[in-house]
Formats: C-alpha cells, structure tokens, sequence
C-alpha cells in the first residue's frame, strides 16, 4: 500500500473538490471494507494514487422518512441499517439483506454506499436495492442526477459514476400495503461469506389471493445484481402456488443462463437458484399475509 | 513423546527448588513437597512457603530454575515386506459421532453437534484435554466441509484466510467430549497423545452423517455445496483426476524409482 497519498473530505463540497482534482486517480474511502483489501491485493497500475476519506462526512450518514420513501445516507453501516427502525418497518428487506453481510466487524465498518459503489456481482444489498425500487442520487461540482438502481449498474465492479461523482443518497421505496418481502442469501458457512446466490423478492398481495405486483432481484447469477422482469411477470396476476413457485424458479434459471451463459457452475446453480427463489417467495408471501 | 523430555526436565527444576526449600524450612530435601503453589514438609503442611518465595530465594542465590531433559521414543520394528512388527509404541483409540442437517436443495451441510470420545491415557489436566478436542473437532469439520487448497501451474490460488475458508464459530457444532482415561506405560504419568486423534476421525464422521442424510456417498472433501448436491466437484482450474493443470504446459515430472512407475 505504498505511494498512496490520503486526503480528507471533511463535508461533501470539499469531497467533491478533491475528488475533480484526482478524477480517477482517487477512490473515496468510507468504511474501507473492500477498499483496503483491493489496496493490499491488486497490482500497482491498478492502484488508485489518492485516498479520500468520506467516512467523517456526517451528512451522509443516516436514514431519514421521506414519506413515499427513505433516504438512506451512503455512510450508513450495514450494522446500522439492520437495526435501523425505520429501515425494519419501510423496507425490511433491505436491513435483512445487510444483516447477512460479512461478519459481525465488517457489518460495523462497511458502508452501504461502498456496497453499491464497489458493485460486485454478488453484493449482498444489491438485488434487496434492485427490488425495492432504489433510486441513487449522483452529486458532482457540475451538479446532480438521479439513476435507478438498474442503470447504475454497468459491469462486475463497474458503475455508471463519472470520475468527479459521489453517490449521495439512496432513496429507498417503501413496502407497498399488503406486501411482503423475502431474502434468502446461500454462503459456504454461516458467517464471513461471499454470497453463492442471493435472491431478493417483494410480493403485494392482491385480491383473491393473487399476486398483485411482484419484484424480483437475484445476485450472483449475472454480471451484475439485476431485476428479472420476465420472472416478475410471470407472477404478476398469478395465484402463489408450489407449482407457480416451480415454474418462477424454472423461468429464474432460464433467465440467469441468457444472462451469464453456461458456464463451469451452471449445473448447481440452475436448480439451486430455482430452489433459493422459491424459498424466498414463500418468505415474502408468508410475510404479506397470503395463504401459502 | 515431548511429554516425557518436559517432565524429566521440570525434575531437575523441583530438585532445584527442593533443595532451596529444604534450607529456609530446616528439612531435608527427600522431604519436601511441591504442590498447590507450596512448597511443604511432608507430613507437617504448617511448615509451608509460598513457592513463589522459594523460587525468589532462589533466584538470590543465583541458582537457575531452568532443566533439560531428553527421551528418545521405545524402538519400533516395522517389516515392508511382510508387513509385520511393532510399528508404534503405543495406541490411540477414539470415536466420533456427528449429526448433520443437509440441505438437500442446495446442498449446504451444517453440523449440529459431535460426540468425541478419545482413550487418552491418563487426563493429567482433563480441561485442558477437552480444549484440544474442542479445537480437533473445528479443525476436522472445516476440513470435511470447507477447506480446500487448488493451485494454477504450481501456483497457489488460496492466499490468505478470506479464500482459504475455516469454519467460523458461527458454524461451530456442540460437541461432547468424553475421555476414556487409562495408564499407557509409554506416555508421562501415564498419558498418551490428543492433539492429532482429536482431528482425524472427525471428517469420516461427518461424510458418513452425510450419508446417512442423502443416501449418496461424498467420497472426497472438502463436502462442499456442489460435491454434496451433485456428487462431483464444479471446479474451473481443478484437473480432472489424473490429468494435469492448465497452464502447466507439457511439463512431466519423473515418477523415478517408485512402485509401480514404468
């Protein structure tokens, strides 16, 4: 980690000003949970020569009720959010995607900004951000804008920020009347684990016992964290069922194959995904008040 | 082995601090005791000095409270023709039980609990003993289900513990410890060793719980998701059994004298 200056935002203009200086030479450092490590890991060219620290910004930290929605600051821990509230009662699915993050240390370090910003394809918060409709506010010194979730993601660990941006604010949608959200997330042991799979679900329970509305999030299975609208579709309108379960499982491994293609893993995560979408549809259906 | 080298040296340690002893108490050194902390006249527990004054008496008198000592193991006599003799000078018995749960949609195994019952010959310090089988079993459990070491062209690719995966205390089973005690003749005061016993016979354990779950064998480890759901690893860089790496390019490297190598 040698030959790495550090410099510190001590609010967003001057993170934003030292951020147009360096351009794509400097990386914001907020909990450093991902960044650390890839300073440790990854080859000289590939280092950024510039650290700037955002993690003090308090302005960024925090969640706040914004009526149709939350605002959920870019500093806040994964520890915090879990236990944010606000965050439990509005979007549930969120503080259960980023109560399985990491561990226990790396949940009380690691931001959720960094977690969207460092955009790996298996994410814990990704798919539950993808299917709570997330909207993410972009500031530079030229202004700002505001992308979906779904835009923001461009590649494994590309994101769709211009060199002088900083994510300042995820906005977050609110658990709709008669909803209920599910989020199973498969690892190789119980703590400190990358996701195999994760698949984020959010069920609105119509009349009859239909499906009214339905979003689907996976991560793990594409390049990046994505909806499947095919799958959401599918759903819209339905009666849940284990067999309309089977058949959205079935549409979820098709879709994840058009996505990523064949690859050496497709043999267990064709029928696994399959199986963790159904389980986080009875989740999500169970917590929405439908009859299973 | 070691066990029996640290109680001959700690020997001539307490006839150090005997011998001092003896002189601040006014006895002679054949009747002092070292035990609890004390160092007594035996038969007479009033005339007694804290050990830690007899070692600083001790150490006034510039006498070193350090000892050697060296065993050298019993003979063992091993015939590779016949496949007879005495190959070891003592035996370790154990047994291991482990229950599992096995997802049987994904292929996740989860310890619940492991009973280890080990012969260890005499527990000198039964706490201690039951530690290093604690710490057998997390060690052996990681082993069955999660620790895996591949390389590329000689090249490792598991660099550190973030991809070398242990078990966490999260995925940590209960486990029941029993001690079978004994005396083995070879072994200080009687004891025989725990340290890999502890280990060994826990992966077998939780292939066979597996077994028992699924009705499909896992015949290699780690028992990872894949091996467990499908029967067969899903590795991009392991070769095939017997094949070479990618990226090794033609290298072959001499079986030289071994059986069976032509």
């Amino acid at each position: 980690m040698r030959g790495i200056a550090y410099c510190r935002g001590g609010n967003v203009e001057e993170a934003l000003e030292l951020k147009a200086r360096y351009g794509r030479d400097a990386a914001f450092l907020a909990g450093g949970t991902d960044l650390v490590p890839a300073l440790r890991r990854r080859a000289p060219g590939q280092l950024p020569s510039v650290v700037c620290d955002i993690a003090g910004i308090g302005a960024l930290r925090g969640v706040a009720d914004e009526g149709g929605g939350l605002l959920v600051g870019p500093l806040t821990t994964h520890a915090a959010i879990a236990a944010d509230p606000l965050v439990l009662r509005r979007a549930p699915l969120l503080a259960q995607a980023a109560s399985l993050v990491g561990s226990c240390q790396v949940r009380a370090m690691g931001t959720i900004g960094g977690n969207v910003c460092n955009a790996s394809p298996c994410a814990d918060t990704l798919p539950a951000l993808l299917a709570c409709d997330a909207l993410f506010a972009l500031r530079s010194p030229r202004g700002g804008r505001t992308l979906p979730a779904g835009d923001f993601l461009r590649a494994p660990y590309e994101t769709a920020l211009a060199p002088d941006e900083l994510l300042a604010g995820i906005r977050v949608g609110c658990l709709p009347p008669g909803g209920g959200s599910g989020f199973v997330k498969l690892g190789r042991r119980s703590a400190c684990s990358i996701s195999r799979m994760s698949v984020a679900v959010v069920l609105r329970r119509g009349e009859g016992g239909r499906i009214a509305e339905a979003r689907v999030a996976a991560g793990a299975v594409a390049p990046v964290p994505v909806r499947f609208v095919r799958v959401e579709a599918l759903l819209a309108g339905s009666e849940m069922s284990p067999a309309l379960r089977g058949e959205a499982g079935a549409a979820l491994a098709r879709e994840m194959i058009a996505a990523s293609g064949v690859r050496w893993s497709t043999p267990y995560k064709e029928p696994v995904v399959a199986a963790l979408l159904g389980r986080a549809l009875e989740e999500a259906w169970g917590r929405a008040g439908g009859a299973p | 082995m070691f066990g029996n080298a640290v109680k001959l040296a700690a020997e001539e340690v307490r006839a150090t601090l005997a011998g001092v002893a003896a002189g601040m108490l006014g006895a002679r050194a054949e009747e002092i005791e070292l035990a609890e902390g004390s160092a007594f006249v035996r038969g007479d527990r009033g005339r007694s000095l804290a050990l830690a004054a007899v070692a600083g008496e001790a150490s006034a008198r510039g006498l070193g409270l350090a000892g050697s000592g060296w065993f050298r193991a019993p003979r063992t006599t091993w015939d590779h023709e016949t496949g007879k003799g005495d190959a070891y000078f003592t035996y370790v018995y154990g047994a291991n039980v482990a229950e599992v749960e096995v997802d049987t949609l994904t292929g996740r195994v989860e310890v619940t609990r492991v009973t280890a019952v080990h012969d260890v010959g005499r527990a000198i310090n039964p706490a201690a003993v039951r530690s290093q089988v604690y710490g057998g079993v997390a060690m052996g459990a990681g082993y069955a289900l999660l620790e895996e070491y591949a390389s590329r062209g000689g090249v490792p690719l598991q660099e550190n513990l973030d991809e070398y995966l242990l078990l966490t205390a999260m995925d940590m089973p209960e486990v029941a410890v029993g001690l079978v005690e004994g005396n083995d003749p070879a072994g200080p005061w009687g004891a025989k060793s725990i340290g890999e016993p502890a280990v060994e016979i826990v992966a077998p354990a939780i292939a066979n719980a597996i077994f028992h779950a699924t009705g499909r064998r896992v015949d290699a480890l780690p028992a990872s998701l894949e091996r467990v759901l499908l029967g067969r690893a899903l590795d991009e860089v392991s070769p095939p059994a017997g094949g070479r790496p990618e990226g090794a390019g033609g290298l072959t490297i001499p079986l030289g004298d071994q059986e069976g190598a032509t």
